[in-house]
């Protein structure tokens, strides 16, 4: 386990519910903690008795959730005008960012459910959307569905080895970036079969 | 002639997207294997066998850890709640003063107190141990 994973621990151990809240809502907006694994050990003091698991659902849901509608909004408003300022005005007009914008727009339920289950991949996919001004309620529904069903895997998780939480922590902190591939894979089938239809429309017109 | 070799489509025309795809799923596959091969050895260290068995377990058996689990990060709090320590137990064993101690991390308090911390872990770890050997 690392320093910052440690220092974590003792956060969710000293403050319990509202450091939950913080970790989530911090690492939805991108900052590169292991909000999934430290739900995961959280559960593991709540099934100790230490922590209440109702509070620790609450708090974690509500982190995520408010802080992925938070970069959701900063982007909508702010997204194209940061990409300009930082010089890539290019790849803000481009045809690439078009055509994922696409993808999102027209799979937008499985690929924001999915991404849910992966600090990095949920970041990307907040940020995407803020870019593709996508419905909000919409993006507000499946983000909720999403995380919900994440803090309840990773929740899960932690209940079930309560004993051995600490190896499944490094496990989760190992392997979670397997479920950011295969949310890239999936994104990336997807966005060569909408190219490839877009590309089939146009030589037929 | 000439014509002929460049109106030919090439033979060895590269598909960038299905390569790309092809080579994170071989990547995918790789790591799969690996976490597989992590699980397996964390399954015969008997990690978690006892998640398997827990489906059989008394609803009113807390899980807990044993005191070779205890780490530097851990609070006192923490560690008088999963040992069901009496509130004196540690203080008096471990000559603490300080009345703030049980919101602290072992690793804080012994940097506060100039001891090296693997050896105050190691204290907290052998009196609770004691605590355990007296009150099963």
């Amino acid at each position: 386990m690392n320093h910052i994973s440690q220092e974590i621990l003792s956060l969710v151990l000293i403050y319990r519910y509202p450091a939950l809240f913080f970790i989530s809502f911090v690492s939805s907006l991108g900052v590169p903690l292991p909000a999934a694994a430290t739900a995961a050990a959280a559960a593991a003091f709540a099934s100790q008795g230490y922590l209440n698991l109702f509070l620790l659902l609450l708090s974690g849901v509500s982190g995520n959730i408010i802080g992925d509608v938070t970069m959701y909004w900063l982007m909508r408003k702010f997204g194209k005008r940061l990409l300009y300022f930082i010089r890539l005005r290019k790849f803000a007009d481009s045809a690439i960012l078009n055509n994922v914008e696409q993808t999102v727009e027209t799979y937008n339920a499985p690929v924001i459910i999915a991404s849910r289950f992966q600090d990095q991949a949920t970041t990307l996919v907040n940020i995407i959307s803020g870019l593709a001004k996508l419905d909000f309620r919409r993006f507000l529904l499946l983000t909720s569905i999403g995380d919900i069903l994440q803090i309840i895997f990773y929740v899960g998780l932690g209940s079930v080895f309560a004993d051995n939480w600490q190896a499944i922590y490094g496990l989760i902190g190992k392997f979670g970036w397997i479920i950011a591939l295969i949310i890239i894979i999936a994104v990336a089938l997807i966005s060569t079969r909408t190219i490839r239809k877009s590309f089939k429309r146009r030589q037929k017109s | 002639m000439t014509e002929d070799i460049n109106n030919t489509p090439s033979k060895f025309h590269v598909n960038w997207a299905r390569a790309i795809i092809v080579s994170l799923i071989i990547v995918l596959a790789a790591v799969l294997l690996w976490f597989a091969s992590d699980v397996n050895s964390l399954y015969r260290q008997g990690v978690v066998r006892p998640a398997i068995s827990r489906a059989g377990r008394k609803m009113h058996t807390k899980p807990t850890i044993s005191a070779d689990q205890i780490q530097s990060w851990m609070t006192f709090r923490y560690i008088d709640y999963v040992f069901n320590l009496p509130s004196a137990y540690l203080p008096t064993n471990l000559n603490i003063s300080d009345p703030k101690y049980l919101n602290s991390t072992l690793e804080e308090y012994a940097e506060k107190n100039n001891i090296k911390d693997t050896i105050f872990v190691q204290s907290v770890r052998d009196s609770v141990k004691v605590y355990k050997g007296g009150n099963p």
